[in-house]
């Protein structure tokens, strides 16, 4: 992993007016290019933790050290120039054109117009909205899922090197949200920003976090790991029950198929068109026509049965839960997954599931090729 | 570089048709009200030529003292709106930072108290005290308006979503940017709206201002009253009228033009 960029060191807010802390020495280091999901009930201090790292909330006590500077005192208006800022809606001015939206920080910046416009249709394509088509149209006139990318496009305009996004996908229905949360972490992939992401959705929180912080009263900081870790191994009970019952099973979506899992069952090859169950060898048997593995012959004392097979891809996108899906899809003890040529590289036995998950709570985190690539990003700046 | 076009196949839940916006029709915004105005004022005046008028009449009804009332009106009018918008505005302005949000009711009871005193008794009190003219009355006149100024700028500026205002300062706007850039175009209507119960006051307030010796259609009212003329009274009234209606037509016009667009 990367070098420590935000450092949070045990920062406390108190309200005026209050007793109990709502945010109480707290600790957090977010690396340079990951992204760290804030995750807790509603009322857990996320939110107020978040804003304290652009200050605007300001800490009673403790220091935000961002990229090795001290930025406590730092002034906070040009802090949050260098810092993008989602929040839900985008958080749009509803009487400023898109392009005003997007251009805002640039003119606070005191950019050329020439330059700002440039940039703002640079940052429209960037987030998939046709500059021709929405640079003069005005929040109004934009759905959930538009404005939102917009608020998106204003955050990244004047390329900070942290984004500080707060439920931004909250207010667009599931569908767009999903969308919008793929685009997000392919946009991401490019840009590498740090970021620090308050959800109270968990789902999302391990759909797009490197790493995630369960979050519980007074911010205090229940559980900070790989979704993949938090998954297969919760720190306590608290943890548990936020995750609910069969928080194992996410995991599967989450850990990827690993050669290492793999193991070599029985094949027979036979002709196109002709499958005879009867020359199946063991209690499982991959049938391969045209050197291309197309089912099993699985095998009964009494009856030896064909069953046609989609095989999985071995690859960065396929997951336990994946090969899990087509045991039970099919009723085999076991997936097959093929190369991208579709030749036959082994079978995921259902026993090495769980040996899976244990191995991954344990160890490594095989999350998924983000973080490793980001590492290769920075080292290749560096 | 995010290759799914914006909101595509699966995007029935999401309409991007263009919406347009809600505008009301020019031709009728700019010129019902003045149409009518003309048309009652067309009427008026035929309605005076059918009548006998006697010499105190005439010596009052004719362009030139009636023209001379109407500016008159027109200064007292003007003069007291123009100082209300530069004192309610800046100190509704200052009434709604955080900073300060404590004494904005000692202010705002101040204003309030201001304003119940009858306006009547408010001329008459500065024309007997300060003097007579037109300056005393329009005093009385900027103190009986600077409610709707001030607690329409108060409440436009402070019924600007939070969030938003949030938003503009998390994106690296000072104080003052975050005021002249979101909050003010935010409030420019509802300040306007205040603007415009102003001045419709005002109009009818200044007819009193003759009685401290400031002139306007008040007098053509009082001498009609006084001298027992109802002709000359109906003139006076209707004329005030007219111009309340005017004004306030004009207000409504600078409000829509003011309005920020995309609202």
């Amino acid at each position: 992993m990367t070098d420590t960029f935000i450092q949070l060191d045990n920062l406390t807010k108190t309200f005026p007016g209050t007793t109990e802390p709502a945010v109480d020495e707290l600790s957090l280091d977010v690396c340079e290019g990951e992204i760290v999901m804030l995750v807790g009930p509603s009322g857990c201090g996320k939110t107020t933790t978040m804003k304290m790292i652009n200050r605007l909330v300001e800490p009673t006590s403790g220091r935000i050290i961002i990229g090795g500077q001290d930025v406590t005192d730092a002034n906070p208006d040009e802090l949050r120039r260098s810092i993008g800022y989602v929040i839900q809606q985008g958080g749009l001015f509803p009487h400023m054109r898109v392009r005003d939206n997007v251009a805002a920080v640039l003119q606070l910046l005191k950019w050329s117009s020439t330059k700002i416009s440039q940039r703002v249709d640079e940052m429209l394509d960037l987030v998939g909205l046709d500059p021709a088509v929405y640079r003069d149209r005005y929040p109004k006139q934009l759905s959930g899922g538009e404005r939102q990318r917009v608020g998106v496009a204003r955050a990244l305009a004047a390329d900070p090197p942290i984004m500080l996004l707060d439920e931004p996908f909250g207010a667009v229905d599931p569908i767009v949200r999903e969308r919008l949360q793929d685009e997000f972490l392919r946009l991401q992939r490019e840009i590498c920003k740090t970021i620090v992401f308050v959800t109270h959705d968990l789902t999302e929180a391990i759909k797009m976090g490197d790493r995630i912080a369960i979050v519980r009263d007074h911010s205090a900081v229940a559980q900070f790991d790989t979704p993949a870790r938090i998954l297969a191994k919760p720190a306590n009970e608290f943890v548990r029950d936020f995750l609910g019952e069969n928080a194992e099973l996410r995991a599967l979506s989450l850990l990827e198929v690993t050669s290492d899992m793999l193991s070599t069952l029985p094949s027979i090859s036979v002709e196109p068109g002709e499958v005879d169950p009867a020359r199946a060898q063991g209690p499982a048997t991959v049938v391969i026509q045209d050197g291309r593995p197309v089912g099993w012959v699985t095998a009964d004392a009494s009856d030896r049965t064909f069953l046609p097979v989609e095989p999985l891809v071995l690859g960065p996108r396929t997951h336990l839960a994946d090969a899990v899906g087509q045991m039970v899809r099919v009723g085999a003890p076991a997936a097959i997954l093929v190369d991208e040529a579709g030749q036959l590289v082994g079978c995921l036995e259902f026993s090495a599931v769980p040996r899976a998950v244990v191995h991954a709570a344990a160890g490594s985190a095989p999350k998924s090729d983000r973080v490793d690539k980001k590492v290769a990003d920075a080292d290749h700046r560096a | 570089m995010l290759t799914t076009a914006p909101d595509a196949p699966l995007a029935s839940s999401e309409s991007s048709q263009i919406r347009r916006l809600p505008r009301e029709g020019t031709f009728r915004l700019l010129f019902t009200t003045p149409i009518v105005l003309l048309a009652g004022a067309v009427a008026l005046y035929l309605w005076v030529q059918t009548r006998e008028l006697d010499s105190v009449e005439q010596r009052i009804l004719n362009s030139t003292q009636l023209g001379l009332a109407l500016r008159q009106h027109l200064v007292l009018v003007g003069a007291s709106t123009a100082v209300v918008l530069l004192i309610a505005v800046p100190l509704g302005i200052v009434l709604s930072r955080p900073s300060v949000r404590r004494i904005a009711p000692i202010v705002n009871a101040l204003v309030v108290g201001a304003q119940s005193i009858p306006s009547f008794g408010l001329i008459v009190l500065f024309a007997l005290t300060l003097g007579f003219g037109a300056q005393y009355a329009i005093y009385a006149l900027i103190i009986s308006a600077l409610l709707p100024v001030l607690s329409n700028t108060v409440a436009g500026l402070e019924e600007i979503d939070l969030e938003l205002k949030e938003a503009a300062s998390g994106i690296g706007m000072t104080r003052g940017q975050v005021l002249r850039r979101v909050e003010l175009p935010l409030a420019v209507p509802v300040v306007l709206a205040g603007l415009r119960t102003a001045i419709v006051w005002n109009v009818g307030t200044a007819t009193v201002a003759a009685f401290a010796g400031a002139g306007g259609l008040g007098t053509v009212i009082t001498v009609g009253l006084i001298q027992n003329r109802d002709v000359v009274t109906v003139v006076g009234g209707m004329l005030t009228a007219f111009l309340a209606i005017l004004l306030d037509h004009f207000a409504r016009v600078a409000q829509e033009l003011l309005k920020p667009k995309g609202l």
